[in-house]
């Protein structure tokens, strides 16, 4: 296994184009080690991101807040813009794993994976995220739902890397994030949950995560509580309108996740409409 | 076999050596600089038994590779009482039963030094977000918890 | 200088633990260590048609490779069913089958790679009920040949490693005099211990025919005996050495791995071979706490009081027995828990299955029977109208009753109703709670379940300065032992505890014999040990002194470092060298006190009735209440308050007594709401060998608030009053915790652990097995309806016949 640390964008272009199939860009490393570990994956390159200026940056203009791809988890957590303007995104982060862990893994690692359980998507769909994928010469900026292709699957193309994370401004505070897990400390997701009230006209948006293959926004619930309101009867009808496809696993039943989903869509919903 | 050299600081001295490129900074720890206050209770960062503090943060050893070190600065539970003088925390800890087996006990010190040193009064709660990465079979933490807090600034001197 | 004992000293081996010094067996490097791996069965039942080991042979950087046929020894202790490797079949996934000893890791994993072994398939049994009957396949035919210890009894050509039974008095005629009759099912399941330190040993094979190793363990002296038993060595030729150990809780205990690095190194003599745990080797390939399939039917009059009991508990031991016989024997004379029963009968039946090895764990079956045990107290008092506590008060043993085993309780035997009250008064028993909130409350009863032999020795050695080194085995495991010993020692010899330095850690080279650290026994046990080698000390220095005074060794009085008679009087410090008089002679010399305990009295129960008029050498009881609420939405539990009361007779040590309890309380809840260990039924695979999968709390999870407090009701034979405590504070958690959740949900778990699903199957009568996506609301499924087999997830209605 070669390790390398480029210090420049270019140089990672670079390696990206000559070497792109066979390498693992390196940042957290908190699942790329784990995976190594128990021979899931023997990488014959591993390129550390951290040595190159900015990407461990937050920086914002006027349209929207910019995540470099080494900005920790910790950090997002902590930062005072995102907390300002992007509060479920900071809780959801803060829920990741432990705060050792927090304090190496990026953002983009966590949606990089596309995990169905990841804790930050439903957040990032919510807030409409767009990642930036560049490559020696060419970038694109992509959707979450443009970027998420499956489980553990995303558009991510070998020879590219997630440059940046675009959080659209102003953000919105009444978002509110909710996870179940086996334990309250460090565990993966059994549901999670990220619901919102935006803008001027209170639209409402809703996203679950652990609960179908890609994490997306659940629109026919959504539109059915733009129409009808938030009572508590439109909300247990909204339950029924949920597109969920959960699997069995040890981290829960399928049907008990279905069951969670809807207790915590009521839970929040509830919490929320005293803010509409 | 690949290696990288790295230089880096390790409790306060500088050093340079050749790693390989697949071991992990636990490892390099443990088994290179002969430091084996840091334990493996998992490997895959689900423990804590290898916290040290990495830059300033709390970090699994076991989820960084040594390669990574490069111009890191390193603590270990060995930096603690390194002036000859014990950390309060050392204090604390005895002082409030906070250690059994003592099998996590260096990790769960590193990641209670890295919080006081970023948080110097924390509350409970906060106590208890900082440390839940660190499992500790023997405790209940009800202790742990308690030599934190005062080892805080607010704890009683 | 009396102030030892009860003082609320820092622990002896802090500073070694805070400062990062403490050595475990893994942090021991020895230059051109080899390393060890093994190669485990990944069928849980096989026969083992051929091994090939040339190709791992042949692989540069290998120096051993091992199996069966090199080694074909049995370990065991109880009951000695097990080889060292897998010989003729296999059991379980996981049971070790070869072994290399390689230059580094990665050369040791790329040889058991090489190995290749081919199985024929046999029919896995993964239930110890349907291992009871005659269809079930046989998982050790020649269960008849092999050795036990005399208080155990298998049943020769059946899957039964020990059938342990109580008959006292008449139930059958006292059930018909029952106003009700209620009976219950009850599960536990196999449950990781998770020491942080996983197990590790390493050997050391020399040409003079010496092995030496070092172990993670808990009992290096029972090591070192089964060792020499296995490889047909003296016991002289063996020492075993000690280190620090990262947490136990019974998983250490008995013998494990070692014998497996001892066979490498003999294949490569001279050089270290190092075998540590990975931590998915730990969750299933060493030892489990046994699963427990329970029924218990209770008769009771009208007043409450319980007339008739029939207890019935079905071990899953797993593969190999060799330890949970006699957990099954424990579960057996403890039958009914801290209860005054008359007419009982109780069948405690250990059955072999395909599952993973189970094995001694913190409460050695109590915590176990007490899920079941405290729950049907509860649900009588429940049915009766009686409030539990007050239920609990009608029928706990007090001065005068019998337990199980016919053995009298008396006014020494520890006050159980001291302890029940103190918990309902630290909880606020019978206060208002907001819905979906309530208490639960249980008790506990352990004896340290150890042979009626089991001894411990020690060494107090007196240095020039009238300071001593404490030399014995019991092993620091996280309980505080060291600390403990130096507190009896300092008190006995009324000398500052300053003055005690604790040489813990054995060797069993030097260090005084100790049988093992489990059974909550070294306090008591070692404790009398220690108090006798320093009263042994003075005793040598009063029959000096007595020379010097020239008075009898009875009428020279001892007391705080001074050997006194009448106005003339000799310091300790003066004496323990040996004494010179002006003109320079000297009598005495150094002092070396010895000291040996055995519990005395105890009777092997009679295999028929299980009678005995002194099973065990003592009993500690206690009581742990819960304050808890559940969310109705979502079933997930908080815990706001756990309140724990022990009668351990003295606290010899505030400070890591109220540390057990903590620990104890954390441990419990663990079991009571989020651990278990999952078997794939088709592959007999762990599905969750990882703390990825297999959760225990963390500091985020743990109750809002403990309590721990204590009853000293003196222990005649302890020292200084004192008995055992460190694993009963995670016996009654589970059961309190269930009871809490009926009280705050109507919902009965009676298969652990409590888990948000099975609540919310109880409140809203889900079924989340259903394979339709929806869950749909169903009527709960009554006990009664349902012949012997798994409990459901919940119950709201339990067997009944009123009369």
């Amino acid at each position: 296994m070669e390790y390398l640390k480029p210090v420049s964008r270019k140089e990672l272009h670079l390696l990206l184009k000559k070497k792109g199939k066979n390498l693992r860009l390196l940042a957290g490393g908190t699942d790329l080690l784990v995976r190594i570990r128990h021979g899931k994956e023997s990488p014959a390159l591993i390129v550390d991101l951290k040595g190159i200026r900015g990407f461990d940056k937050i920086s914002s203009n006027k349209k929207f807040i910019s995540i470099g791809p080494c900005v920790t988890l910790q950090a997002i957590a902590e930062h005072d813009e995102i907390r300002r303007n992007f509060p479920a995104l900071a809780e959801a982060s803060r829920s990741v794993g432990s705060w050792q862990i927090r304090n190496r893994a990026p953002l983009a690692g966590n949606i990089c994976n596309a995990s169905p359980a990841a804790d930050t998507l439903p957040v990032l769909v919510l807030y409409d995220a767009r990642v930036k994928l560049s490559h020696s010469g060419r970038r694109r900026i992509l959707s979450m739902k443009r970027f998420l292709t499956g489980p553990g699957k995303s558009a991510l193309r070998p020879d590219e890397y997630l440059s940046e994370i675009r959080l659209p401004l102003p953000g919105e505070k009444r978002v509110l994030f909710e996870k179940f897990s086996r334990r309250k400390g460090l565990d993966l997701s059994t549901v999670s949950l990220a619901a919102g009230i935006f803008g001027r006209r209170n639209r409402v948006r809703l996203a679950i995560g652990a609960c179908a293959p890609i994490v997306k926004r659940q629109t026919e619930a959504e539109d059915f509580l733009n129409e009808h309101g938030l009572q508590d009867k439109d909300l247990e009808l909204a339950c029924s309108l949920l597109q969920l496809s959960p699997i069995t696993d040890l981290r829960g039943k399928a049907a008990f996740r279905r069951h969670i989903a809807a207790r915590l869509v009521v839970a929040t919903m509830k919490k929320l409409r005293e803010d509409r | 076999m690949n290696t990288v050299s790295v230089t880096f600081t390790i409790n306060g001295e500088k050093e340079t050596r050749q790693v390989r490129t697949d071991m992990t900074l636990l490892k390099f720890i443990r088994e290179t600089l002969l430091l084996t206050g840091t334990k493996e209770g998992c490997g895959e960062g689900e423990c804590g038994a290898c916290t040290v503090i990495m830059n300033g943060k709390a970090v699994h050893s076991c989820m960084v590779l040594a390669a990574e070190i490069d111009g890191a600065d390193i603590q270990t539970v060995e930096s603690l009482a390194g002036s000859g003088e014990l950390d309060k925390l050392q204090l604390k800890f005895m002082e409030h039963g906070a250690v059994q087996c003592g099998f996590c006990t260096p990790g769960m010190l590193m990641t209670a030094k890295a919080l006081l040193n970023s948080n110097p009064n924390p509350t409970k709660a906060q106590i208890k977000e900082a440390i839940a990465g660190n499992l500790c079979r023997c405790t209940g933490y009800k202790q742990i918890i308690a030599a934190i807090q005062d080892s805080s600034r607010g704890g009683r001197k | 200088m009396k102030n030892s004992v009860g003082k609320r000293a820092q622990r002896v081996d802090g500073l070694a633990k805070v400062t990062g010094c403490a050595k475990f067996v893994a942090d021991l490097m020895p230059g051109g260590a080899l390393c060890a791996k093994i190669l485990h069965s990944p069928h849980p039942h096989a026969e083992i048609v051929s091994i090939d080991t040339t190709a791992a042979e042949k692989l540069p950087g290998v120096k051993a490779v091992i199996c069966g046929r090199d080694y074909p020894l049995h370990t065991g202790l109880y009951h000695v069913d097990q080889y060292m490797f897998a010989m003729e079949k296999v059991r379980y996934v996981g049971e070790p089958v070869a072994a290399v000893a390689a230059l580094d890791e990665k050369t040791a994993a790329q040889a058991i790679d090489l190995i290749k072994v081919r199985y024929r398939k046999l029919k896995p049994n993964f239930d110890p009920i349907h291992g009871m009957k005659k269809s079930a396949p046989l998982i050790h035919p020649n269960l008849h040949k092999y050795f036990h210890v005399s208080a155990i009894n298998p049943v020769p050509h059946t899957n039964i490693a020990n059938h342990f039974k109580i008959r006292k008095g008449d139930p059958d005629s006292a059930f018909k005099k029952s106003f009700c009759i209620i009976e219950n099912r009850f599960h536990v399941p196999q449950i990781q211990h998770v020491p942080m330190e996983t197990h590790g040993a390493i050997a050391l094979a020399e040409q003079t025919g010496r092995i030496t190793v070092w172990s993670s363990c808990q009992s290096p002296f029972t090591v070192r005996y089964l060792m020499a038993n296995c490889f047909k060595r003296e016991i002289g030729d063996i020492r075993v050495i000690a280190p620090y150990v990262g947490g136990g809780f019974g998983c250490k205990a008995g013998i494990n791995i070692e014998p497996i690095t001892v066979a490498l190194a003999l294949k490569c003599p001279g050089r270290h071979v190092k075998l540590i745990l990975t931590r998915e080797e730990e969750m299933y390939t060493v030892v489990v706490r046994q699963a427990c399939h329970i029924r218990i039917k209770s008769g009771v009059d009208r007043t409450g009081r319980i007339l008739a009991q029939e207890n019935e508990y079905i071990w899953d031991c797993g593969a190999y027995a060799g330890y949970g016989v006699n957990i099954v024997r424990a579960a057996g004379y403890s039958i009914c828990g801290a209860y005054n029963i008359d007419n009982l009968k109780g069948d405690s039946i250990g059955v072999y299955t395909n599952r993973p090895v189970g094995s001694a764990f913190r409460g050695f079956g109590m915590s176990e029977i007490h899920w079941a045990i405290e729950q049907q107290m509860d649900i009588l008092a429940h049915e009766l109208g009686i409030d539990p506590v007050e239920f609990r008060h009608i029928n706990a043993l007090k001065p005068g009753s019998h337990n199980a085993t016919g053995e009298l309780v008396t006014v020494n035997t520890g006050n159980i109703h001291k302890c029940l009250d103190q918990v309902a008064a630290d909880l606020g028993w019978g206060k208002k709670l907001p819905k979906y909130r309530a208490l639960g409350i249980a008790l506990a009863q352990k004896a340290p379940a150890m042979p009626n032999n089991a001894t411990s020795s020690a060494v107090v050695k007196f240095n020039e300065n009238g300071g001593v080194e404490l030399l014995f085995s019991g092993m620091e495991i996280g309980q505080g032992v060291m600390t403990a010993m130096a507190q009896i020692c300092a008190e006995t010899l009324e000398i500052p505890l300053e003055k005690v330095t604790v040489v813990g850690l054995p060797d069993t080279d030097y260090s005084p014999y100790e049988w093992q650290t489990v059974a909550s026994r070294l306090t008591f046990s070692c404790g009398n040990a220690v108090k006798k080698a320093a009263e042994d000390a003075i005793c040598q220095m009063k029959i000096i002194s007595a020379g010097i005074f020239k008075v009898r060794a009875d009428d020279v009085v001892y007391k705080n470092g001074v050997f006194s008679h009448k106005n003339k009087s000799i310091e300790l410090v003066q004496i323990c060298m040996g004494y010179q008089f002006t003109d320079g002679h000297t009598v005495g010399g150094a002092i070396v006190g010895r000291g040996h305990f055995t519990a005395e009295g105890c009777i092997n129960c009679d295999p028929d009735t299980g009678y005995s008029p002194k099973p065990v050498a003592n009993w500690t009881f206690g009581a742990q209440g819960v304050d808890l609420s559940v969310c109705p939405e979502t079933g997930r539990i908080t815990i706001h308050k756990v309140s724990c009361t022990y009668d351990v007779g003295k606290v010899i040590n505030p400070l890591t007594i109220e540390g057990q309890a903590y620990g104890g309380i954390v441990q419990g809840m663990g079991a009571g709401i989020m651990e278990q260990l999952i078997v794939d039924e088709q592959t007999g695979m762990v599905k969750n060998p990882s703390l990825v999968d297999y959760k225990i709390p963390t500091a985020l999870d743990m109750p809002e608030e403990m309590t721990a407090s204590f009853v000293e009701t003196a222990q005649l034979d302890g020292p200084f009053g004192a008995r055992g405590v460190g694993e009963h504070t995670m016996i009654p958690t589970p059961a309190a915790i269930a009871n809490a959740v009926y009280h705050a949900t109507g919902v009965r778990i009676m298969d652990l652990p409590v888990t948000p699903e099975k609540i919310l199957s109880g409140m809203h009568g889900l079924d989340f097995d259903s394979k339709d996506s929806n869950a749909k609301p169903e009527q709960p499924v009554s006990r009664s309806k349902k012949k012997r087999g798994r409990p459901p997830l919940y119950a709201k209605k339990w067997d009944r016949v009123k009369r």
